[in-house]
């Protein structure tokens, strides 16, 4: 006959052996002396931890002991629920620009807008500046009406056949018929020219009428 | 009339629920303190992990549904703590183990000394002394605290079969350190 090893009666002690180990193990104790010794041993093993496990430390005076642990609880609960308070996430709001970055922006943007107007070419500035004040006048978008010409303005114009002055309804022209080829040039300060091989003499010859308010 | 009523009716619920953690606590306290003293072998850290225990329990009391299951439920958190502890200081792994019975160690003092010195209580103490902490755990957790292998095999985090090797080699080897003393005492007495 086989007996069952020690960790089998162990586990049965504690009703910790599968069910058809369970079974073949106390079918071989019911009938095996010395296994039962065994196993009643075990058992009372297990007993004896049991009221072991229930006893206090010796020499503790448990009723201190107690308050103390008590008396510390109520405090640990009391600093978690101050804690939490603290671990709760802010609520969203939408960041916003603060008074001292808007002042740094606006600072910034000043100084960039000097910068750029003190580097700009000197034409380029006025011409900026009286668009600048056009805008200011009318608005953007609203496009100022040129003013009819009047009567008494004078009219500059270049062809590649003559010059013409044109005022008060009277034209001058300035012919250059002989001419294979002509360019031609006005400027805004008042001035037109031709330049152009003069098909009798084979010379370059040009042509330039200025006008002068007086 | 009716605005003192209302911060009134609240202080009543805050005290009721005061009293309900308070009583909660005296209920358990000795319970709890016992088995984690006897997991972590000291008072000052069962001190310390009692009221740990207590405080995380108490603070997720809202996870507990059902009220006739909260001795077992403090239970866990309790061990929990314990192994938490012991894990954190490298007083013990919790891993699987190779053999099934460890060769059974001899106690620091000898049981003669243990009988004469002590009375029966220090006696069985330092019978729980003879096993290591993952035997001594998982035999409270199962003998005293009554939980299924699978449970306290989850606690441990190992396998059922390891923590099954665990309580039958701290049953045997308590049982082998009983009978020894006996014998030692039976001997002195002659």
């Amino acid at each position: 006959m086989k007996h069952p090893n020690e960790t089998q009666l162990a586990l049965l002690a504690g009703g910790d052996l599968s069910l058809r180990e369970r079974w073949r193990v106390r079918r071989h104790v019911s009938r095996c002396a010395e296994c039962e010794n065994d196993l009643q041993a075990l058992r009372r093993a297990s007993e004896q931890v049991r009221e072991l496990a229930a006893e206090l430390p010796k020499d503790l005076n448990w009723n201190r002991l107690a308050e103390e642990m008590q008396g510390n609880i109520r405090v640990g609960l009391a600093a978690g629920q101050a804690i939490a308070g603290f671990d709760k996430p802010a609520a969203i709001r939408r960041p916003r620009l603060g008074w001292n970055a808007g002042t740094v922006l606006a600072c910034a943007s000043v100084l960039f807008v000097l910068a750029f107007w003190a580097n700009i070419p000197r034409p380029q500035a006025e011409h900026l500046a009286q668009a600048l004040k056009r805008i200011a006048v009318h608005g953007i978008g609203n496009v100022p009406q040129q003013p009819a010409l009047q009567q008494e303005d004078v009219v500059l114009e270049a062809s590649s056949t003559d010059i013409e002055v044109q005022e008060n309804g009277r034209t001058l022209s300035l012919m250059h018929p002989h001419s294979d080829g002509a360019t031609v040039s006005v400027s805004m300060q008042g001035s037109a020219g031709v330049r152009f091989i003069d098909s009798d003499t084979g010379q370059v010859t040009t042509n330039k009428v200025y006008y002068a308010e007086q | 009339m009716s605005d003192r009523s209302v911060p009134s009716s609240v202080d009543a619920s805050l005290q009721a629920a005061q009293e309900i953690q308070n009583r909660f606590v005296s209920d358990n306290l000795r319970r709890i303190f016992l088995l984690i003293y006897r997991i972590v072998g000291n008072v000052a850290d069962a001190q310390d992990l009692t009221q740990e225990a207590f405080i995380k329990a108490l603070q997720r009391q809202d996870q507990l549904k059902e009220l006739d299951k909260a001795a077992h439920w403090l239970s866990r958190i309790a061990s929990n703590t314990a192994i938490d502890f012991l894990r954190r200081n490298g007083k013990v792994n919790f891993c699987e183990i190779d053999g099934l019975i460890e060769p059974l160690t001899e106690p620091t003092d000898s049981p003669e000394q243990a009988v004469l010195r002590s009375e029966h209580r220090a006696h069985l103490e330092q019978g729980l002394d003879v096993l290591t902490e993952r035997e001594r755990t998982a035999l409270l957790l199962r003998d005293v605290e009554g939980l299924p292998a699978e449970l306290v095999a989850e606690q441990m985090n190992c396998s059922k079969a390891t923590v099954r090797s665990h309580i039958a080699n701290a049953r045997i080897k308590f049982r082998r350190y009983m009978e020894r003393s006996q014998r030692t005492s039976g001997r002195k007495r002659l």
